[in-house]
């Protein structure tokens, strides 16, 4: 939302967008409808259009979609945000599912790579990032290429810091990451076992055996059917015995993770395949 | 303003510095059972997750909740903004929470929570600014009240930090500057109303 406090596009401009990007985006009926109305909103803010025609005639220039995606997903907001989840993580979950052969772990929807980092990392600091295969879902080619890159803004260094020093891991995450003028950069070794696939839905990815999924914050902007469909898609991919991670205050609602799943840590939202 | 109080579906209160004392005198004297859902959206620290809800729910007649997505607002329940979270408010009565970028700095936005309020319920709104350091929730009240909801401001010269009351006054015009007692009452008669 940016410095724009809440704005919204009407139902009428939203199904409007909707039918002119039903082959342009395909996926966007996915989204709940008041996240699309907001967030287009905030797109048109971003992209200094306040006329609807104007936006409406913009999405015919060659570079609309991959401009428009590019500010109409929301980033994962911190590395180890929740840092109460990262230690169950490390503590708990990633040992167990390293007994898995093979063990898979999928990041359905990656945005901006902090959620990946930030797994890697703890990986790397168990000495078993290489006995696991990461895949990773995310929605266009630049997204994957800005997280190749490894690099992220030097303001985001404090919160690093700061929430990994919240999971009391005891390691000195600076060993992971050099710092640039305005950027930290970490280590791309890291990103030797993960493997990106251009997606723009999580239904269009099968990865087969999954021990571990991480999908925090995602169902949040998902119509409430979308999110019934995502969790039964998730469970048939995964390792009997898998487990899936995901945001804190979501998938309350959504029948299907009662029945397929059992709440192995509430406080975590961390559920286990039944 | 001609104030009908039975119009009211929804309070939502917003708060920085200075403000828990007001919100735990409130929740104090609020009867159990009370008739409209009340949301509080608090600055706070966003990794501090556990003591807030159990605080305000040991002082609370009523059940203090930090609600979850598409939890649905019911009356007799009072909704803390979860850390880290924006909160918005649905036009069908339930909540959306949202991880979106920080407005005014900070995630939840009293601006975010009041804006959705008055854009979904129009005027059965009532927002309340209470004491803080920054402009937060100044826009979003301006929005209550374009939307004909009533808008209440803590008294800036009672607050401990005047900041955000000052600014709310500035930005908005509120239907009433109440002192912390005033607030209270006025809040116990509309809920009265609408039994």
């Amino acid at each position: 939302m940016g410095n724009i406090i809440y704005t919204k596009i009407s139902a009428y401009q939203r199904q409007e967008f909707l039918e002119k990007c039903r082959y342009l985006f395909p996926e966007m009926n996915m989204y709940a409808h008041s996240f699309i109305e907001r967030r287009i909103a905030y797109v048109m803010e971003q992209m200094n259009i306040m006329d609807w025609e104007k936006f409406m005639e913009s999405m015919n220039d060659s570079e609309f979609p991959e401009n428009f995606m590019a500010k109409f997903i929301v980033p994962a907001t911190e590395f180890f945000r929740d840092s109460e989840v990262w230690k169950v993580l490390y503590h708990t979950i990633l040992p167990k599912i390293l007994m898995f052969d093979p063990c898979v772990i999928w990041i359905p929807d990656c945005t901006s790579g902090k959620e990946l980092f930030s797994l890697l990392i703890l990986l790397e600091i168990m000495g078993v990032r290489k006995r696991v295969s990461v895949i990773v879902g995310c929605k266009s080619k630049p997204i994957i290429k800005n997280i190749q890159k490894a690099s992220y803004p030097l303001h985001t260094e404090m919160i690093l810091q700061s929430n990994f020093k919240a999971t009391a891991i005891p390691f000195d995450i600076g060993d992971f990451y050099h710092k640039n003028v305005n950027s930290i950069v970490f280590q791309k070794h890291l990103l030797e076992t993960v493997t990106f696939v251009e997606s723009s839905s999580i239904l269009s990815q099968n990865p087969p055996n999954v021990s571990f999924v991480l999908y925090r914050n995602t169902l949040l902007y998902v119509s409430l059917k979308n999110q019934h469909t995502f969790i039964a898609h998730i469970y048939k991919n995964m390792q009997y015995g898998g487990y899936l991670a995901l945001g804190l205050k979501e998938g309350k609602s959504v029948f299907e993770i009662k029945t397929l799943f059992s709440l192995e840590y509430p406080d975590e939202l961390i559920y286990r395949k039944k | 303003m001609d104030i009908k109080k039975s119009q009211y579906k929804l309070i939502v209160i917003g708060g920085s510095a200075g403000s828990f004392s007001v919100v735990t005198a409130l929740l104090k004297q609020i009867p159990k059972k009370f008739e409209i859902p009340i949301i509080i959206c608090m600055h706070r620290l966003k990794h501090v997750r556990s003591g807030f809800e159990e605080t305000l729910s040991l002082i609370s007649k009523n059940m203090v909740t930090e609600p979850f997505h598409n939890d649905v607002l019911e009356k007799g329940k009072i909704y803390i903004a979860p850390a880290n979270y924006h909160l918005i408010v649905e036009p069908e009565m339930t909540i959306s929470l949202s991880t979106e970028e920080l407005v005014n700095y900070t995630r939840p936005s009293i601006d975010v929570l009041f804006s959705s309020a008055a854009h979904s319920l129009k005027s059965s709104v009532i927002g309340i600014i209470l004491s803080g350091a920054n402009k937060d929730g100044a826009r979003g009240l301006a929005q209550i009240h374009e939307m004909g909801g009533c808008t209440i401001v803590q008294d800036p010269t009672e607050a401990q930090v005047s900041t955000m009351p000052l600014t709310a006054i500035e930005q908005c015009k509120p239907t009433f500057v109440f002192k912390q007692n005033q607030i209270i009452d006025f809040i116990i008669d509309v809920s009265k109303t609408r039994r």
